[in-house]
């Protein structure tokens, strides 16, 4: 019983991690942890888990992922390459604009409101109208692979995970946390007694 | 509706005072009786008031927020679809008034199952085709998201199609209220279900007029009437209908009464569709919520009330307007409102809307497909009474767009073939394939007629379309396969069965070693064949059933050129997972399903699975760009230009009997199917007819371009692109192209001569 309300009071501050991970640049001080009192209900347990932060990326480069991502050595659809033409990186301006909008960070907000009341199911929703505004977000698909380990869905959470990886831009910190919600939704899978 | 009065027998006779008071005992058990059953009638009959909702199905809601490309007037087109009045000056919720790059709207508001978005006004500013920001009015809050309230799109009806919206007392206008009353039931509040002096002013004014048009009867009468579907007038009807009238007041309020008349009273017919209620009235007569009325307006619905059919303003607009100023008469003679309003009402026009917003339903291809999930999940009667609310995930400007392409198109290909004139069909479907959400269907040429769907039931050869599983099984394996390997498009004859089948190109020209790139991107059937015997039937079959096509193949050879038939939808399945890079998402129509009263019952959650390599998916859509800047789909450029990014192929079957192209962009994903119901061939290749349709449809719904920043894993390499031979770099006639790490280590690095010769080093193995 002390373990299990142990492990609850350090959801808590998991959750604020990921919140404060992705609302990125829009906010400059350090997540105020302190600020959800510790017997606030959070979601479902999973058994058996470590306590560690899933992300704590440093709150400036959390923002970086939505720079403009490098691009390709040659313009994909420019047309065969003669040695005169450098290759022109391809026009891809609308792109860039719709990331990490006002949107998606408010969207955030009410999805964190929701898993702060325990309505993962709420959170996922809501997480799902971000994503259709930026479905290549990855921190969107992260912060949905967590929310559904915390609901104990952790073939999806994996599902989920891998895709936010398969997004990450190379994201060291993102590519941990999912990589530690894979881990852990496996250990949780393989630690579910038989029958 | 047995009654036993047996009065006059009692009196025949001066029997013993006994028999007298025995007998009027029995009279008065049977009255008893009779009361009872009466009692029992209404209560079981109007416990609870559980109408019979028709289930609404809704589009997806339209959300705003800054830096959403959308320009004003498809914000305008929008809104007015949702029955907004344009207005110089916004008085009330449902109006909106354009300025320049600036829309204000009054929203109404919708509760969705998240939270309950309240009507407000604001004011949506774009700058070149975005919307720039969107803040409140007019204390100019910013408002991060602002969600519009869902376009109906359909209704599933209770069997006997009656249909209504029903509305809380609460939401009704006073001034209706005291329409209704005034012209109804003056004496509503003060009798007891029947009121004697109202059936005595009846009389003397029917005595007076000759004629009998005035019944006399309470609203509450007039609700028992109008349940039990009974509308004869005989005396014999009134009896039990003042009893239960009685019964009624008895148990309910005159609230509750009140409330249920104005939902159930039958206010006009649709086709078969019966319009109950002032709710449904407002929204069938006015295209607006009946909040959002005026009182002209008002006053002629309740004038209604007397006889829908006889009243009613599209067929018999005079009498209906004479009607309706009867109804503000009464109004003003009982100082209901004042002499000057009723006489401003008056001059008003009827204010009738020509058709019903919705009338029947709006999409019905995509609509079918709804029901087809929802009878996985629920039970027929469940969809026709409970009212459900069905959240789906149809975007209705991508449908118009899609809509529209098929007609235009479809036109034109006739006017350029006149011998097909009427006989070519078309279907398409167009998903969101990063969240799986189909965004359109047009399942006919006529995207009004609901019948046959061919996006979900026309299974046809699908041609070309499955080439890509056979080289995303070859790359699948870099050891073997990269994209500049030659393989050798060369006659093959392979043994199908006992019957050896040797397939051709479609030029009839073998090629001689080709690239992988060219022989996806020219879509030649010997090179692709050769590939596909190296790799093995059960590698590609199982590619397909990564990619989602969960139906049964034929597990031939044939099936390399696609000797497999297919709907649109399966291929719209597999061309997302592709898109997505490997990630398979159920396509999905419904968001989630909700009571009547708001409470969520299925939510259809956004579940991704990890099915091909994101490597091999990567090089795949690069060969699909291949294929639409220079190889079968090169003249996508006439209405994509050559800046913009789209991998698609085409797919043309046996005697050109089948047109497909199938294809996407960063953001859409979309198959266009042509063909004929009989089969028939239409003399159209997949470029000639179907990439018309996705050409024109891509144009207008503003594709965006693919973003091609690699995966983790792929390196550049420069090619010569006719020999695949590697290079140096920026050799003329050579490119860089992606491979998975480790790419192969080149070679010389030499810029080729003009000649031709094939390296050996990256010959691959036929078997």
């Amino acid at each position: 019983m002390h373990q299990y309300t142990d492990a609850r009071a350090m959801r808590i501050p998991i959750l604020c991690t990921a919140l404060f991970a992705l609302l990125g640049g829009c906010t400059t001080t350090p997540a105020p942890v302190t600020e959800v009192p510790a017997d606030e209900p959070a979601m479902e347990q999973e058994p058996g888990e470590g306590t560690a932060p899933l992300v704590e990326p440093p709150l400036q480069e959390a923002r970086t992922y939505a720079l403009p991502e490098e691009v390709p050595p040659v313009g994909v659809g420019s047309g065969e390459m003669s040695a005169e033409s450098a290759a022109p990186a391809p026009a891809t301006p609308d792109s860039d604009s719709t990331m990490n909008s006002p949107a998606v960070v408010a969207l955030l907000d009410e999805a964190e409101a929701y898993a702060r009341q325990g309505d993962g199911d709420q959170a996922a929703a809501t997480i799902e109208r971000a994503l259709r505004i930026e479905p290549k977000n990855p921190w969107l698909w992260h912060r949905l692979a967590v929310i559904r380990m915390q609901q104990g869905r952790y073939s999806e959470a994996i599902e989920l995970a891998t895709r936010s990886s398969s997004l990450a831009n190379g994201d060291a910190r993102l590519l941990q946390g999912n990589q530690q919600v894979i881990d852990r939704s496996r250990a949780a899978m393989s630690g579910v007694p038989q029958g | 509706m047995a009654t036993k009065r047996k009065p006059r027998k009692t009196r025949r006779s001066a029997l013993p005072r006994t028999l007298f008071l025995q007998l009027a005992l029995v009279c008065i058990m049977a009255a008893a009786a009779y009361v009872l059953w009466v009692d029992h009638q209404v209560t079981t009959t109007f416990t609870g008031w559980h109408w019979q909702l028709p289930a609404r199905v809704y589009a997806r809601p339209l959300e705003l927020y800054a830096g959403l490309p959308i320009d004003r007037d498809a914000v305008e087109e929008e809104i007015l679809r949702l029955g907004y009045r344009k207005v110089d000056r916004l008085e009330g919720p449902g109006q909106f008034t354009l300025l320049k790059d600036e829309l204000q709207i009054h929203t109404r508001g919708f509760d969705f199952s998240d939270k309950q978005e309240p009507p407000q006004r604001c004011r949506i500013r774009f700058n070149a085709g975005v919307v720039a920001d969107v803040d409140t009015l007019p204390a100019r809050t910013p408002i991060a998201i602002l969600r519009l309230e869902p376009m109906q799109i359909a209704r599933i009806y209770p069997t006997h199609n009656e249909d209504r919206v029903l509305v809380r007392l609460t939401d009704v206008p006073a001034e209706m209220i005291q329409a209704l009353i005034a012209t109804e039931d003056r004496r509503f509040y003060r009798h007891i279900g029947i009121d004697p002096l109202g059936i005595a002013r009846a009389m003397v004014s029917n005595i007076r007029h000759l004629r009998l048009d005035q019944g006399g009867s309470t609203i509450t009468q007039q609700l028992i009437k109008n349940y039990h579907l009974s509308h004869e007038r005989t005396l014999v009807r009134k009896i039990p209908e003042m009893a239960m009238a009685l019964s009624l007041e008895r148990h309910y309020t005159k609230q509750q009464i009140l409330e249920a008349y104005l939902n159930e009273i039958f206010l006009g017919q649709d086709g078969r569709r019966a319009i109950h209620g002032f709710g449904l009235a407002s929204e069938f007569y006015f295209g607006r919520p009946l909040k959002e009325l005026r009182l002209p307006e008002m006053a002629l619905l309740v004038g209604m009330a007397k006889g829908a059919s006889y009243y009613d303003p599209r067929r018999f607009p005079e009498r209906a307007l004479a009607r309706r100023n009867v109804v503000l008469d009464q109004m003003a003679e009982q100082k209901k409102i004042t002499a000057g309003a009723a006489a401003r009402a008056k001059a008003a026009p009827l204010g009738v809307i020509a058709k019903p917003l919705f009338r029947r339903t709006r999409y019905p291809a995509f609509v079918d497909l709804v029901r087809r999930q929802l009878r996985q999940d629920y039970r027929e009667e469940d969809l026709r009474n409970e009212g459900l609310q069905i959240f789906t995930t149809i975007d209705p400007r991508v449908q118009a767009i899609a809509d529209e392409s098929v007609r235009d198109q479809i036109a034109a290909l006739e006017k350029g073939y006149g011998r097909l004139k009427d006989h070519l069909q078309a279907a398409m479907v167009v998903s969101n394939h990063q969240t799986g959400e189909v965004l359109a269907i047009v399942g006919d040429r006529n995207p009004a007629y609901a019948g046959f769907n061919r996006a979900l039931d026309a299974r046809r050869p699908v041609g070309s379309l499955l080439k890509p599983a056979v080289y995303l099984a070859a790359l699948q394996r870099p050891e073997t396969y990269a994209i500049n390997t030659l393989i050798a498009d060369e006659p093959i004859t392979v043994d199908m069965h006992g019957k050896p089948w040797t397939p051709g190109n479609y030029d009839g020209m073998p090629h001689g070693p080709v690239t992988i790139e060219d022989a996806l991107a020219h879509s030649y059937n010997l090179a692709t064949v050769q590939l596909g015997m190296s790799l093995g039937v059960p590698a590609v079959v199982a590619v397909l059933r990564g990619l989602g096509i969960d139906q049964p193949l034929p597990e031939y050879p044939s099936l390399f050129l696609g000797a497999a038939d297919l709907s649109p939808m399966e291929i719209a399945q597999m061309y997302q997972t592709i898109a997505t890079r490997g990630f398979r998402t159920p396509l999905r129509a419904i968001r989630e399903v909700l009571t009547r009263d708001g409470q969520r019952l299925t939510r259809y959650e956004l579940k991704t699975t990890a099915a091909v390599d994101a490597r091999a998916a990567y090089l795949l859509i690069y060969l699909l760009t291949r294929v639409t800047s220079e190889g079968t789909a090169a003249s996508l450029t006439r209405w994509l230009g050559t800046e913009r990014i789209v991998a698609g192929k085409t797919g043309t079957t046996n005697d050109l009997r089948d047109s497909w192209f199938a294809g996407f962009g960063e953001d859409l994903t979309a198959v266009a199917w042509i063909g004929r119901d009989d089969n028939a061939p239409i003399g159209l290749t997949g470029a000639q007819g179907a990439m018309r349709v996705w050409g024109q449809f891509m144009a207008d719904a503003h594709v965006r371009s693919l973003r091609m920043d690699p995966p983790e894993g792929i390196e550049w390499r420069w090619v010569d692109r006719q020999t695949g031979a590697f290079t140096r770099a920026n050799c003329a006639g050579s490119r860089s192209v992606p491979f998975i790490s480790p790419a192969p280590v080149a070679g010389t690095l030499e810029c080729p001569m003009m000649s031709f010769g094939v390296p050996e080093t990256n010959y691959a193995p036929i078997h």
